[in-house]
């Protein structure tokens, strides 16, 4: 997919979910063209480096181990530190500090992995917001909610689409009764381009007879930058989403996709009742499979023929976007 | 050979091989590796001595 800007966008993306990497594993990734090992200490703190050893550039997630805060290499033992930092020689009395690991880091919460990624290394500039503290009018717990992983969460591996269209479905609230088959069209209502996109969209109540203006369900959308974004319903269903889109290369992405479904009262099983997992499976998981299906096939047009109600949210939402491609695309 | 020591060999020797390749395959190349202090002068002479074999430069 060629798109006009890179593929190496700063923020933060979804690497994975929290049960993927188990205490005292160590894991191969791939990420924004670079190969990572992201490895679980005893205590669990969860840490992500530079795969390739500085010594002779064995790759740490191919057979290394966890070591107390190291991983160790599986080559001639070296360990690596959560800092990046060479710990021990196992055959020397000192280890060698000449050069460090780039070490990313690492935001583990709703049991979702996220790591921060800047093109040119800096620090995070910002936080992560988290799905349970949005909005502000809906605050809610994890506890009032099943689990999403492993039944009510999908990833789709090295899908040939750049984040910024599966950002754009932010905008897009027509695709729904195409796409997705709804019956009723649902309606931008508001939208807001700060540090993050913000916006709510309705489904208007069914009935031809209520004259009122108001809505069945509403979707609270919260782009957490070109990473991906949360959704709250509101109204009939208060099921939550996260979605997010996380470059391999410069060329495709992985995907990840959970839905929190709201817990009968009274109910402490980790998840719903089989008929009712099955049923939120084929009606809200799949969504994402149709979406694809038009996204892998999709070509990036820069400057698009727009129905009228959408030329605003959009170019809201475009421009909003720069802020998060601070470098050059590949030519 | 007797199935034993073939199995002996292949387990002893052969083995070690495939235990290399497993970290071969996932290897990049260091050209400023950070060495061991015991290792690095023979590196230093084998990578300089390996050199000569080279005789055209590599395809961009």
């Amino acid at each position: 997919m060629q798109v006009p800007f890179t593929w190496k966008p700063t923020g933060w993306f979804a690497v994975g979910f929290s049960a993927e990497f188990p205490i005292g594993e160590v894991r191969p990734l791939e990420y924004f063209g670079q190969h990572l090992v992201a490895y679980r200490t005893e205590e669990g703190k969860l840490n992500v480096l530079d795969a390739h050893c500085l010594h002779l550039g064995a790759h740490l997630g191919h057979h290394g181990k966890v070591n107390g805060d190291c991983v160790e290499c599986p080559y001639h033992g070296w360990g690596w530190g959560s800092d990046g930092e060479n710990k021990y020689i196992p055959y020397e009395d000192k280890p060698n500090v000449s050069k460090k690991l780039r070490s990313w880091p690492v935001d583990e919460r709703h049991e979702w992995v996220f790591v921060w990624h800047d093109p040119k290394g800096g620090p995070p500039r910002w936080e992560l917001p988290d799905v349970w503290n949005w909005p502000d009018h809906m605050p809610s717990d994890q506890g009032d909610y099943y689990r999403a992983y492993p039944e009510l969460s999908i990833k789709y591996e090295r899908e040939p689409v750049h984040p910024q269209i599966s950002l754009e479905n932010a905008a897009d609230t027509e695709h729904f009764h195409y796409v997705h088959d709804a019956t009723v069209h649902p309606t931008l209502m508001e939208w807001k381009a700060d540090l993050f996109y913000e916006s709510r969209a309705g489904w208007p109540k069914r009935s031809r007879t209520d004259r009122s203006d108001g809505m069945a369900l509403i979707n609270n959308g919260l782009s957490c930058g070109v990473g991906g974004s949360y959704s709250v319903f509101e109204g009939n269903w208060h099921y939550r989403l996260a979605f997010f889109t996380t470059p391999v290369d410069d060329e495709t992405s992985d995907m990840f996709y959970s839905i929190w479904w709201p817990r009968e009262p009274g109910d402490d099983a980790p998840v719903p009742s089989p008929a009712i997992l099955q049923r939120i499976r084929e009606r809200y998981l799949q969504t994402l499979s149709d979406d694809l299906e038009i996204w892998r096939y999709q070509i990036y047009i820069e400057t698009p023929a727009f129905a009228q109600r959408d030329a605003r949210p959009y170019g809201a939402l475009r421009k909003w976007a720069r802020q998060f491609y601070e470098i050059e695309p590949v030519a | 050979v007797p199935d034993d020591i073939r199995e002996r060999v292949v387990k002893q020797y052969i083995q070690t091989l495939w235990d290399d390749l497993e970290i071969w395959r996932h290897q990049v190349y260091v050209e400023t590796p950070s060495f061991a202090k015991q290792d690095a002068k023979p590196y230093g002479a084998l990578r300089k001595w390996a050199k000569q074999f080279y005789e055209i430069p590599p395809e961009a």
